[in-house]
């Protein structure tokens, strides 16, 4: 067992040498960072789009002078009141060009895109709208009755409410905040699926590559082939582990800068405060809110188990196929079904996390080998009990023995037209 | 002779592949400490007659043991094994890999890159230590395998078509390597349908031919399969129809010299005859028939009993 072992790490070794010692691992790293410059590409220019057509639009008001400065500061008023992303079309503030104007010829005028107008006066609003209750309607609605209340208050101070927060009371199972937690399950299956479905498929190519390079004979004449199929698993579960832990630090880093430049630029003062004062005046704190049943730190040793087991699991799988596969063809068309069980996997899982895990469908999950990695995971941010896992992890290490064993059946039987690949003829001889 | 004295022990070794049956009834003893040639044509079954011995491949009929024990996986520390089709990882650097195929072997791989540096700087390939797999030339990287193969100081060295794809100059360090290793103490079995190689190095072949064993036991035996060669000069160069009724038939006379075979055993009662007459003996030269020869006879048998079995 002991050689076995040192077979296993020997191969491991290489393979994670030869794969993080290239200049091609940089750009595996840095692939999230592609992702993430694409999405903001699209983001950004989608957005810039939405706003180059909000830009066109605009309200338009039509007052005598005074009345007009008094809409003017109604708006900045109630502007300032609302959400970023909840403000109204800019406003463009005309006196009337003359004593009888048409109305219709000024909400028409060629050069902007009048949705909604207000005119005539504020004793007597009149507004023109492109579609019946449409927002901007809505809004000159609001902003004349807000002017003609400014108007009639002139100075008379308004109060200020005293503010004291409250969270809402603990509802989840063993005085968490289930929807919180099922948040969290459902981030961390998220994530687990992400980084398993980057790195494991890569199981393919590397055996293929073996094959391909004629080492394989040399490896099965040294080794067992199932250490070398471990070593080859571990090894990836390390390229998982430098990527995990490269953006995680990235993340930190991230945070920790967004934090200083917070306190930097003068919203330091509310960024400190909060820091400080939260734990003393919310009745509720918020990792204590939101975190999961097991508590954090049980759940990241879990998540990491889990995450060995997907990785162990789904890589004997992708190996298996891999060697198979003798050419770059063959590999993309035998990992594509792979990928689909994998989606497939987590989709349930998700649906299970979703819809809770008492149900049969989270039973299902939990019970299928290949889901029940995420549905465990996703139980353990909603269920304190730890005894399940155990169970699950078990089950886990029996089935991650049967892949490797059924892969390298498939291995020997494909490439080395050697052994029998049913498993009970295997274990009958 | 005991179990121990035989590093590889083969009885019955079949394999069956798509129905053909490529190897049958594989039979092999191996002493310890000797080389031992496995000898065929292409496509005789060696490659996998070591694989299945090796148990890189599982046999469908019979079993083989290695350094006395019935697993070959549990003696795969002792073993090292060059397989015909070369295969080395094209990033690596030369220590690095016979590093690292020691380590496979459970060398640590600090010992295995230290001793590949003293077995690279030995066959002369010093300069390459630190060159990629990729830079070397096919000749280079096929010695890097071989010392890859020996860095751990197996006690039993398989070789499959060792000598294929080296220069002159490589094959006689390979040739050097392998008896130095015998001298260390180590068994080697090689493949090689090249017979220089084996007539110089092998205590012991075997020759497989159409999936058999057809002949095992040493050099001189194989080339005992055939009559010896003489070359007679007789001192007086006419009644030669007198001359050839006393010789063999097929005696040929070609540049005054008769040209015959014949078995070792009746070469003196002739030579004894011969000169007893007028013709007496002005020149002779008796040649055993090269492994080559041996070779080709023994091939071309089992080429022949195939086919009688056949039809």
């Amino acid at each position: 067992m002991k050689m076995f072992f040192w077979n296993s790490i020997t191969v491991a070794r290489r393979d994670f040498m030869a794969i993080v010692a290239t200049p091609s691992f940089l750009l595996f790293l840095l692939a999230p960072l592609f992702f993430m410059g694409l999405g903001l590409f699209s983001t950004l220019g989608s957005s810039s789009i939405m706003q180059a057509e909000r830009n066109k639009e605009m309200l338009a008001v039509v007052l005598p002078h005074q009345e007009l400065m008094l809409a003017k500061r109604s708006d900045d008023l109630l502007r300032a009141n609302m959400a970023a992303d909840s403000q109204p079309l800019r406003i463009e503030y005309r006196v009337p060009p003359s004593a009888q104007p048409n109305y219709d010829a000024i909400f028409n005028q060629s050069g902007r895109e009048r949705t909604a107008m207000l005119y005539g006066s504020l004793d007597k609003p009149q507004i023109l709208d492109r579609r019946r209750d449409s927002r901007s309607g809505e809004y000159l609605r609001l902003l004349a009755r807000q002017a003609v209340l400014e108007r009639g208050l002139g100075a008379v101070k308004t109060p200020t409410a005293e503010l004291r927060v409250v969270p809402f009371p603990a509802s989840a199972k063993n005085g968490h905040d289930f929807n919180s937690a099922k948040m969290i399950a459902m981030l961390s299956i998220t994530a687990i699926f992400m980084l398993t479905l980057l790195i494991v498929s890569q199981a393919t190519s590397g055996i293929a590559e073996e094959k391909a390079n004629k080492v394989i004979e040399i490896l099965a004449a040294a080794v067992p082939l199932e250490s070398v199929f471990l070593g080859k698993l571990l090894a990836m579960m390390g390229v998982g582990v430098i990527f995990v832990v490269f953006w995680g630090l990235l993340g930190s880093l991230g945070g920790t800068a967004f934090a200083f430049s917070q306190i930097l630029s003068g919203d330091g003062a509310a960024l400190q405060g909060a820091a400080l004062q939260a734990p003393l005046t919310h009745e509720h704190s918020l990792t204590q809110n939101v975190a999961p049943a097991v508590g954090w730190a049980v759940y990241s040793l879990l998540a990491m188990a889990y995450t060995i087991c997907t990785f162990l699991l789904y890589g004997s799988l992708f190996l298996g196929m891999g060697g198979l596969a003798s050419s770059p063809r063959e590999v993309q068309m035998l990992s594509f079904p792979l990928v689909i069980l994998q989606m497939m996997a987590f989709m349930l899982a998700a649906s299970s996390v979703a819809g809770g895990m008492d149900g049969h469908m989270g039973l299902l999950a939990q019970i299928i080998p290949f889901t029940t990695p995420y549905a465990m995971l996703g139980r353990a941010a909603v269920d304190s009990n730890l005894w399940v896992h155990g169970l699950a992890l078990m089950w886990q290490m029996i089935w991650i023995g049967v892949m490797i064993n059924l892969s390298v059946r498939l291995f020997r039987r494909g490439v080395l037209g050697s052994g029998d690949w049913r498993f009970w003829r295997a274990v009958s001889r | 002779m005991a179990l121990q004295d035989f590093s590889i022990e083969t009885s019955g070794l079949t394999k069956i592949f798509n129905g053909k049956t490529v190897v049958d009834d594989f039979s092999l003893q191996v002493p310890r400490g000797s080389i031992y040639g496995l000898l065929g044509p292409n496509g005789a079954g060696k490659t996998t007659s070591i694989r299945m011995t090796l148990g890189i491949i599982d046999p469908d009929q019979g079993s083989s043991t290695l350094l006395g024990g019935q697993n070959p996986a549990s003696v795969r520390h002792a073993v090292g094994y060059l397989p015909e089709e070369r295969g080395l990882y094209a990033n690596m650097k030369a220590r690095d890999i016979i590093g690292f195929l020691g380590a496979l072997r459970g060398l640590p791989w600090k010992e295995g890159r230290r001793r590949g540096a003293a077995l690279m700087d030995e066959v002369g390939l010093d300069h390459a230590i630190d060159l990629k797999i990729k830079n070397m030339s096919k000749g280079m990287a096929q010695m890097v395998q071989l010392l890859g193969a020996i860095v751990h100081q197996p006690e039993l060295i398989v070789l499959d078509e060792p000598f294929s794809g080296l220069d002159p100059i490589n094959q006689g360090r390979l040739e050097s390597l392998v008896l130095r290793e015998q001298q260390r103490g180590a068994t080697i079995l090689f493949s090689t349908h090249v017979m220089a190689h084996a007539e110089r190095l092998c205590d012991q072949i075997s020759i497989i031919a159409k999936s058999r064993l057809r002949f095992q036991g040493s050099v001189d035996q194989a080339r005992a399969l055939l009559p010896m060669q003489l070359s007679y000069a007789p001192r007086m160069k006419d009644r030669l129809a007198e001359q050839e009724a006393l010789l063999p038939q097929g005696a040929i006379w070609r540049s005054d010299r008769w040209h015959f075979t014949m078995a070792e055993a009746d070469i003196e009662p002739l030579l004894t005859r011969l000169l007893a007459t007028p013709f007496g003996i002005a020149g002779l030269s008796i040649d055993h028939p090269a492994l080559h020869e041996a070779f080709v006879h023994i091939v071309q048998q089992a080429e022949t009993d195939d086919g009688n079995l056949r039809a």
